[in-house]
């Protein structure tokens, strides 16, 4: 899922069972054999144990939370991380969007980078077809890894689903962020020329060096109207100007102040 | 500005209810010129009309230099202008040329609806001496007169019993036999009917208007009896039960076919012509001669007639003998009679009910339809003409009236706009449309339910400048615009964005809707425009400061120091699906008018079901598609999600209609205005069949906003006990259950490790009755085990599903097929749990438990289970200490020395008796061939597991009962009685064999060891039983 370009992004290895299978091991290391066999419940047809494989092979080589010692595979990763889904996500993100050069990082900021046109595409293989016909460098998508990748776009918190669409929507994203490292004290108007730069370099999957896209923009408008960050225009001051959408009353924003509850 | 005097005008003078009653200065003023009338000749509409203008009618069919006989009538429907046309075309008439109309060989008469009633019109006649015989005349006068003063109750009854002597009378058989009609006159007799009857606004009340109206009321139907009169079923009932036997039998006739009542309510409707008749004390002949003579005495003048009708309505009871009079064409018999043009004005309705008396009378036919006055442009021309004359000075045009009406010198309101303003060209002047413009104009027009020029006077034009005069002389609460039709603004997500501008009150957020509804582009659009002017909408600004709403900024106005940035408008370009009025269409255009309704007026949804599907479907996705919430990703089952939120009774929206639990609710919606927008956006997504739409992102946000505000609550109350801090406790109980129904069948789990017990329960077990118990207890519980089979199964099931993963849509968990991935890590935990808690979680259980719920039924079954087990677990115990003694009894201590000893004596036994051919149960000797030692090792595992039994309670107990240890011991002490009375039977046979014959030395030696042997045991048996007696 989180491999270097290409790759093939698979549906099967969701947040909810890699979850669980580092979970397993947190509970103490076990062979692969064992790990797969309590994955499956001791049901050992080829297609679970495909899948079982599959769970396993981002547990330990892609998110980097389990390592093999002695034929047996061991959890390594910090034990909070495992405490919640926030906080596997949490974690999961701050490991995975750095990483520009995979397939899932790509294909996200191509996605957020369509703004609504993407509405137009409908559905997740004329959104492949699209991408791949873009981006040559995406030439391996197809319909089954913008499949995959939806599930763990949504649950990082880039967007929502919703039939064969995806609603840019980065509240949950944002929110994580401000949650964990926000280096301004909460409670505290902070200019926008000051949070843009820094948030830049946690949102990589974003180009915010302009307009900020509609991902952006449509999480910071929900963290607004739900009372969690406060986006406001100062007289004489540079405002950072929104994705527009019409009927908004927010188009952009001079200072932002992060309210401590954006860490519930 | 005269605000005051300007309204006074518009009611007092310009736009009065009853148009009819304005001076000839105003009716001027504001008259405006028909064309596209409909013009049939004769009374038949088979051929299409020939189309002509106000002026083209009145030359061709008013002015009659030939003298030919006219019945001309001026059709339409109420409102529409009918006697504005014949009022324009008599005072056309009046002021013409001697060429075309000479007084003294014309006779001009002008009935107006100003006294639309048989009363009315008589007085019409009398004060314009048409009626020439003073015989008629006086009686005409007296029933003037009279009916002015008469006592109205006492004139009512009159009516009344008109139409009862009517229908007594009535021996036809059209409609009803004779002996029915008697029936019917005594059930219109019976108290109770009469009283319906003659109620304020019933029947007879009709009735007596049609007779008696003054002149401001106008009447819209002839029709006197109507359902409503008689469709009281209690009345019915009444008359039925205690009513006179006539009365009753025709009230059962009403009650029997509901189809009853519209056809008495026909019948009794034929007799109105007689009952008015009758009560005016006129009859038909005489009305007849009052036209008759008149026609007479204007031909022996040498004069012609020309009679205008402004309203038929008012000739009920005399309408057939006037038409009859009028419709007799002069010359050849009828040479005494003067030439006639009749223009009669009459509904459609009134019309077509009485379309036989006038189809073959009719020479012509004017048909005043939309297309004479529905046209934008005639429209616009009209209110501007009202406009002008509202704001002209009453005496300017007094003295304009009397100088000759001429359109071109026409007084201007000189009425001055705070802006630039639309006006419209009146007479060579441009008259401002102000405070309309054209496009409100129209669109008030299009939204009137009734669409006619006298709606449009009195819904629009007076309605809304009432309040726009009133708002500028008294400032303060306006109310201006009006928006009675809820002509939603066409950009609704700038009409959600104005419900969410909270510095303003919410009747200025309302007022501003409306006008960017009806006056602007249908939004609330920003724009500059020279010199510094402000629009919103394409309005200019100051229009809404003149009307109060200064306050309003825009509705993007946090756009920084550089203006409104409009940013890459999202225009999609792909083509957008029209709404015309195809079933989808329509289908969004009921909902979205629903929803609207829903917040602005507090009305009930009405369409609630399809809502909450809707969102059912936006949260939980559908067979192929996923919702909004990544519910397993979240950490709750898909399985229990979708189960949970599979009925749609579960999602509750306030104000929905009918049936429904708020309490219950798992996905609660409020009555807000985000709300609204999350249903209007769910409406759009599922019209547009995707999110490509105009405003799509804006509702977007709305949706996603609405979402996370409730997010939380919603997963927690779906989750319910599905998640808590250490995991699903359901899937605990669930395991528990399994895990203590294993154990009450006596089957084997593996609990080695927390894995091992998981993959142990998680199968279903096989009934099985094999198994014996030693306690009545025991027993029963396995019955209840089986009785709640359905319980067990559905945590079985539950415990499955839940506990597996799901890839995609969560509607695939609620599947039955097999589940390929778990999430085990719950699962160990569960299972780590129960076993250190010995599968003892009864204290743990919730308190309070809901019925019936997917998520506490095995937690219920538990609460049920726990005490059962328990008192199996005592009954073991006890049963146990007994069987131990009873053992100890036989044998001493039981340890493996005196076990071994015990079994080494009844291998002896065996042997003894197999050497003598003593037949014993082969069975029993069979089990005890085996070495002592090993039987003696498998007893003591046994009587160990009693005696740790004897230390255990509850659910662990169970676990050592389980094995049916028990009843191994027990059996143990079977075979050892058995032996033991085995032992006294022979013993007993061979002390009398020895006895009795001599025996070998050896033999009798053996026989006495054996029988002593056999003492030995029996005496032991003995004591046993004493003990057990006195125990």
């Amino acid at each position: 899922m989180f491999q270097k370009n290409p790759d093939p992004m698979r549906m099967e290895e969701t947040p909810e069972r890699v979850l669980s299978a580092c979970r397993l091991l947190a509970r103490g290391s076990m062979s692969r054999e064992a790990l797969r066999a309590a994955m499956t419940l001791e049901k050992n047809g080829e297609r679970e144990l495909a899948e079982a494989n599959r769970v396993i092979a981002v547990v330990q080589e892609e998110l980097g939370l389990v390592r093999r010692k002695n034929d047996c595979l061991e959890f390594v990763g910090p034990a909070e991380v495992l405490a919640s889904p926030a906080a596997f996500r949490r974690y999961v993100s701050a490991q995975v969007f750095p990483r520009e050069d995979t397939t899932f990082v790509k294909f996200s900021r191509w996605v957020i980078a369509k703004n609504e046109e993407l509405f137009r595409l409908g559905r997740w293989q004329v959104m492949a077809e699209t991408c791949k016909a873009e981006l040559p460098e995406m030439s391996g998508m197809d319909e089954n890894a913008a499949l995959g990748w939806r599930f763990w776009a949504a649950f990082l918190g880039l967007g929502y689903l919703s039939g064969s669409m995806f609603l840019p929507n980065m509240k949950l994203r944002l929110q994580d962020i401000f949650a964990v490292d926000y280096p301004w004290p909460y409670g505290q108007a902070v200019r926008a020329e000051e949070l843009i730069p820094w948030l830049d370099g946690r949102l990589p999957e974003a180009d915010l060096s302009g307009r900020l896209p509609l991902a952006v923009s449509a999480g910071l408008r929900t963290l607004h109207e739900l009372g969690l960050i406060r986006l406001e225009t100062w007289r004489d001051s540079r405002p950072v100007q929104l994705y527009f959408v019409d009927g908004e009353q927010i188009g952009a924003f001079s200072h932002i102040t992060v309210n401590r509850e954006v860490r519930a | 500005m005269n605000w005051e005097r300007y309204r006074s005008v518009m009611e007092r003078d310009a736009i009065k209810i009853d148009d009819m009653a304005t001076s000839d200065a105003y009716f001027f003023a504001t008259h405006m010129p028909f064309s596209q009338l409909e013009v049939y000749q004769g009374g038949r509409t088979g051929v299409p009309p020939r189309l002509m203008d106000e002026e083209e009618v009145f030359r061709e069919l008013i002015c009659n230099p030939e003298d030919e006989h006219r019945l001309i009538i001026v059709r339409g429907d109420n409102g529409t202008g009918k006697s504005h046309l014949i009022r324009y075309l008599k005072a056309r008439l009046e002021h013409s040329p001697a060429t075309v109309y000479n007084p003294e060989r014309e006779q001009l008469i002008f009935l107006r609806r100003l006294n639309n009633s048989v009363r009315g019109v008589f007085g019409q006649l009398l004060e314009q001496e048409v009626v020439r015989d003073p015989e008629v005349r006086e009686k005409l006068r007296k029933f003037v007169a009279s009916t002015g003063s008469k006592d109205e109750t006492a004139f009512q009854s009159d009516i009344l019993y008109a139409y009862i002597a009517a229908v007594s009378s009535d021996r036809s058989g059209r409609t009803y036999r004779a002996k029915i009609c008697e029936d019917i006159a005594s059930y219109l007799s019976d108290s109770r009917v009469r009283e319906r009857l003659l109620r304020a606004g019933g029947a007879i009340d009709r009735c007596s208007q049609i007779i008696t109206a003054p002149s401001s009321q106008v009447l819209r139907s002839t029709a006197v009896f109507t359902e409503a009169d008689f469709n009281d079923r209690e009345i019915i009932r009444n008359v039925f039960r205690r009513g006179d036997p006539q009365a009753a039998d025709f009230a059962a006739t009403l009650s029997d076919d509901a189809g009853e009542i519209t056809r008495l309510v026909g019948y009794l409707n034929r007799f109105t012509h007689e009952v008015v008749q009758r009560c005016a004390d006129i009859s038909s002949e005489s009305t007849k001669s009052v036209f008759e003579q008149l026609r007479k005495d204007l031909k022996k003048q040498g004069k012609a007639l020309t009679l205008f009708v402004e309203d038929f309505t008012g000739f009920t009871g005399i309408d057939s003998e006037l038409i009859t009079v009028l419709s007799t064409e002069h010359g050849g018999d009828y040479a005494d009679l003067c030439r006639v043009t009749a223009v009669i004005g009459i509904t459609n309705d009134y019309y077509d009910q009485f379309r036989d008396n006038f189809t073959d009378r009719v020479t012509h036919q004017v048909s005043v339809t939309d297309r004479s006055y529905g046209t934008d442009d005639f429209l616009i021309q009209l209110a501007g003409r009202y406009l002008n004359a509202i704001c002209c000075a009453p005496a300017e045009l007094q003295a304009w009236c009397r100088e000759g009406a001429e359109l071109a010198a026409l007084p201007s309101g000189g009425f001055t706009p705070p802006c630039p303003w639309e006006t419209v060209e009146v007479g060579g002047q441009e008259v401002p449309l102000y405070p309309f413009n054209r496009r409100a104009l129209l669109a008030q027009y299009r939204s009137l339910p009734v669409k006619s020029p006298r709606m449009f006077l009195r819904d629009v034009l007076r309605a809304q400048l009432k309040e726009y005069f009133d708002g500028k002389e008294y400032g303060g609460e306006w109310a201006f615009p009006l928006n009675p039709g809820h002509v939603p603004m066409a950009r609704d997500q700038h009409s959600s964005a104005i419900d969410r501008l909270e510095y303003l009150p919410a009747g200025d957020r309302a007022r501003l809707k409306s006008v960017f509804a009806l006056w602007a582009d249908g939004s609330a659009d920003m724009a500059r425009g020279s010199e510094d002017t402000v629009t919103f909408g394409g309005l200019d600004r100051r229009f809404l400061e003149d009307i109060g709403l200064a306050a309003f900024q825009g509705i993007g106005g946090d756009t920084g120091p550089d203006g409104p940035a409009p940013g890459p408008r999202a225009e999609p370009s792909a083509p957008q699906r029209k709404p015309p009025a195809d079933g989808p269409a329509r289908d969004y255009q009921r909902y979205s008018a629903d929803i609207a309704d829903w917040l602005s007026s507090g009305a009930e949804l009405r369409y609630h079901p399809d809502y909450r599907k809707w969102l059912q479907n936006f949260l939980c996705g559908d067979n192929r598609q996923c919702g909004a919430i990544d519910w397993q990703d979240a950490g709750i089952p898909a399985y229990i999600a979708a189960e949970r939120l599979s009925d749609a009774g579960v999602f509750y929206i306030e104000g929905q209609g009918g049936a429904g639990d708020a309490g219950r609710a798992l996905v609660y919606m409020d009555r807000s205005p985000e709300s609204r927008d999350a249903l209007q956006a769910l409406n759009k997504l599922r019209y547009a069949k995707g999110w490509e739409f105009e405003g799509s992102t804006y509702y977007q946000q709305r949706l996603i906003t609405w979402l996370e505000r409730n997010r939380a609550v919603i997963l927690e109350k779906v989750a319910g006990a599905a998640v808590s801090q250490d995991g699903p406790p359901v899937l605990e109980w669930c395991l528990a259950l399994q895990y203590l129904r294993a154990m009450i069948l006596g089957r084997e789990v593996d609990t080695s490790t927390p894995l091992k017990t998981v993959e142990s329960l998680m199968v279903p077990f096989q009934k099985d009755d094999g198994m014996k118990r030693e306690t009545r207890e025991w027993g029963e519980l396995v019955q209840f085990v089986y009785s709640r089979g359905d319980g067990f199964d559905s945590a079985l099931a539950l415990l499955r599903k839940a506990s597996a993963t799901m890839v995609g849509t969560i509607q695939g968990a609620r599947e039955d097929g097999e589940k390929r991935l778990y999430r085990t890590d719950e699962l160990l935990d569960a299972a780590e749990r129960l076993l250190a808690r010995d599968w003892d979680i009864e204290e743990e259980l919730p308190g309070q438990l809901p019925a019936r719920h997917m998520l506490y039924n095995p937690a219920s079954l538990l609460k049920d289970l726990y005490p059962r087990i328990r008192a199996v677990v005592d009954a073991e115990r006890t049963q146990a200490g007994q069987v131990i003694q009873a053992l100890t009894d036989y044998i001493g201590p039981l340890d493996r020395t005196g076990l071994i000893d015990a079994l080494f004596e009844v291998r002896e036994l065996f042997s003894v008796f197999n050497m003598y051919g003593i037949l014993g149960s082969s069975e029993l000797q069979a089990r005890y061939e085996k070495p002592p030692e090993e039987i003696a090792e498998r007893v003591l595992r046994q009587l160990d597991t009693l005696k740790r039994g004897a230390q255990a309670g509850g659910p662990a107990g169970l676990s050592i009962y389980s094995g049916n240890a028990l009843n191994a011991l027990s059996d143990f002490l079977r075979d050892l009685q058995h032996i033991a009375r085995m032992a006294e039977r022979e013993g007993g046979r061979a002390r009398k064999e020895t006895e009795g014959m001599g025996a070998p030395a050896d033999l009798a030696q053996l026989s006495e060891s054996a029988r002593a042997g056999m003492e030995a045991l029996c005496e032991q048996l003995d004591e046993m039983e004493v003990r057990h007696a006195a125990e």
